[in-house]
């Protein structure tokens, strides 16, 4: 559960934009997971890195810190092509990009 | 309204920036990746381009690249927003003209510290581009020109081109399509050099007027400058402008100047000198130096007439005018004598005339004419012709003060005759004929000097209903030898009759010429057999004195 109000805070943001950046950002991430979930079984490299970095900037932009954290390791993993569990790595980023749940404090 | 250009593939980080700076009121343009962002930036052309690094299409990098080398929006200042971590990363950014950074995930009120400071910046650069560039035609202008000289270390060619008769156009077509036409001459130069030479810069430096500056391509001789020209000037001719439903034809002066020091201020003298002589072009380099010296004399003579007019060393002299029916002097023309520093009488020939005309002290002199005259007659009780010349009665602040002089001695006005002289610059006959008007009120006699010249068009000389129609010298001196000189005399007697005027011979030099015109029933003769003039009035002809000296 996100504080959009302590979110707000941070950012310095009137809370509807806030609610607004995160609709935009729930809606773009869910199309660069998809194509991150492909690359990774075509093993692309180029593009896990493309999509894992498309979500790493609009995550950090936004604080979303665990989303950040996650996107940046697959990217990082994907420049080097060292042994990285993908899998995992995946699996929890899918599960914090739908756990976003966004409840406006009135 | 400052405008920013916003690129970034992801709409919610665009919108993130948008918001961020929300509070700054700036306008905002977006684009999705760098091919975009190039378009948008010719059409919008916005003061400051924030660039995300990685995006599909074209990535930022590239999308700088080109953005640096493209005339219109090259200076743009271009902040990249980056999450870039390697050092090797940033110098790839910066080699590729981004200006700075801005870090993922940025802070808002460094965000906007920064496109501050850069729009700040956009504006400098935009007011230093307008101070160095045409409007109209977006080439430097003549700021630029002469900073480009500064800044040069070798001597180059110079070329300054203008298009004749330019503002007539203006007047005659309006603006617009004056600045149009200029458009499309633009055009056609920028072609012809195209084909001659590759290293050159068109300025536009003025309405109707450009220069070339070559580096030291141009082989400098003034053959090759020469031929420049006449390829130049002739094809240009025979090149028919068009413009809607309009043709044009254009004609061009210009000049070659080579150097470094006042290379411009020496091109534009010949150029003007060009103009001045209806030369096409002049590229002799020789002249610049002669018009230098021409430039340094000038300067003396203006010198030695400021000095006269303070010290009142400038005075009229007196030539006697005789009156062939009485056999009697009453009447003399007042002439400018000067003296120089030794009390030598310099007299003002022609150049002195020229140069006191240009460097605008004419007025001074006849205003000291003006007033001595008047006194003179107040003391003798003579008359006394002074030469008024049409520049004097253009001028607006000299009019007045003739005339507040005559309104302040209008007792003895009746015995003042102002002898019109005609000035090849003059433009308003109107003004001239008012003028006379006037005078006549004064009770002003008027004169036409040197008939046979200028105003002797029979129209005007009715018009202007003279009282003295004074014959051109040439007429006079070979009277006694030529025919036609003659019968033309005896001619203008008979219209002076008609219209009611006098007659003055003036160069009669010897007792010959005194004679005849005493036979052709000429009413006054003045030259050096009568007198010649002198400070103070001559009351008996120097004939008769030597007569009694024999």
């Amino acid at each position: 559960m996100l504080d959009i109000s302590l979110l707000a805070q941070k950012l310095d943001f009137e809370e509807e934009d806030v609610v607004m950046l995160l609709e935009m950002f729930i809606e773009s991430s869910q199309q660069s997971i998809k194509l991150l979930r492909k690359a990774l079984e075509t093993s692309d490299f180029p593009a896990i890195k493309e999509h894992a970095h498309s979500i790493k900037g609009s995550a950090s932009n936004l604080l979303l810190d665990e989303i950040y954290q996650l996107s940046r390791s697959i990217e990082e993993a994907s420049i080097t092509q060292s042994p990285f569990d993908y899998a995992t790595a995946y699996t929890k980023l899918y599960h914090a990009l739908n756990n976003i749940k966004i409840t406006e404090t009135v | 309204m400052a405008k920013i250009l916003i690129v970034d593939d992801l709409a919610v980080n665009r919108m993130t920036i948008k918001l961020s700076l929300k509070s700054e009121g700036y306008e905002f343009v977006e684009a999705s990746n760098g091919l975009e962002a190039i378009q948008i930036a010719k059409d919008h052309n916005p003061d400051i381009i924030l660039i995300d690094a990685m995006m599909p299409v074209m990535d930022g990098f590239e999308a700088t690249k080109v953005i640096r080398k493209i005339e219109e929006i090259q200076r743009i200042p271009i902040l990249m927003i980056t999450s870039l971590e390697s050092k090797e990363d940033k110098i790839k950014a910066l080699n590729c003209g981004v200006n700075d950074f801005i870090s993922k995930s940025f802070d808002k009120s460094e965000l906007k510290a920064r496109c501050h400071a850069y729009i700040e910046l956009a504006n400098l650069n935009k007011k230093y581009i307008l101070a160095t560039k045409n409007i109209i035609s977006n080439l430097p202008n003549k700021m630029k020109l002469l900073k480009d000289i500064q800044n040069s270390k070798i001597s180059k060619s110079l070329f300054l081109i203008e298009m004749d008769n330019f503002d007539d156009n203006e007047n005659f077509y309006g603006l617009s399509i004056a600045e149009n036409l200029e458009k499309i001459f633009i055009k056609y130069l920028i072609k012809h050099c195209l084909i001659l030479h590759d290293h050159y810069q068109l300025y536009h430096i003025a309405s109707g007027k450009y220069a070339i500056l070559f580096n030291e391509t141009f082989d400098n001789n003034e053959d090759n400058a020469e031929n420049f020209c006449a390829n130049l000037i002739s094809s240009i001719k025979h090149h028919n402008f068009q413009y809607q439903d309009y043709n044009f034809d254009i004609n061009i002066t210009m000049s070659y100047m080579y150097g470094l020091e006042n290379l411009y201020e020496d091109a534009n003298t010949m150029l003007n000198l060009a103009q001045k002589d209806k030369l096409e072009f002049m590229v002799d380099t020789k002249r610049i130096n002669q018009l230098k010296n021409n430039i340094k004399e000038n300067l003396e003579t203006l010198k030695t007439i400021k000095m006269a007019l303070n010290e009142d060393k400038i005075e009229p002299f007196y030539q006697p005018i005789y009156n062939n029916h009485t056999d009697s002097i009453n009447r003399y023309e007042a002439l400018i004598r000067m003296h120089d520093k030794n009390g030598k009488i310099i007299f003002p020939h022609p150049v002195f005339l020229n140069v006191a005309k240009q460097g605008k002290l004419y007025p001074y002199v006849t205003r000291l004419l003006i007033e001595k005259v008047l006194n003179k007659i107040r003391e003798e009780g003579c008359e006394i012709s002074i030469n008024i010349s049409s520049l004097d009665i253009e001028d607006k602040i000299m009019q007045a003060f003739i005339l507040d002089a005559f309104e302040k001695n209008k007792d003895i006005t009746h015995k003042l005759i102002v002898e019109l002289l005609e000035d090849k610059e003059t433009n308003s006959y109107d003004e001239v004929n008012k003028f006379i008007r006037i005078l006549k009120g004064y009770g002003i006699k008027i004169a036409i000097d040197d008939f046979g010249s200028g105003y002797s068009n029979f129209i005007r000389i009715v018009e202007f209903e003279p009282d003295i129609i004074k014959i051109d010298g040439s007429l006079i001196c070979d009277i006694a030898t030529s025919q036609a000189s003659r019968q033309t005399v005896e001619t203008v007697k008979i219209f002076a009759d008609k219209i009611g005027a006098k007659v003055v011979a003036e160069y009669v030099e010897n007792e010959e010429i005194f004679n005849i015109i005493k036979s052709l029933g000429i009413d006054y003769a003045q030259g050096y057999y009568i007198g010649k003039a002198e400070p103070t009035i001559r009351k008996t002809a120097l004939f008769k004195k030597s007569l009694e000296v024999v």
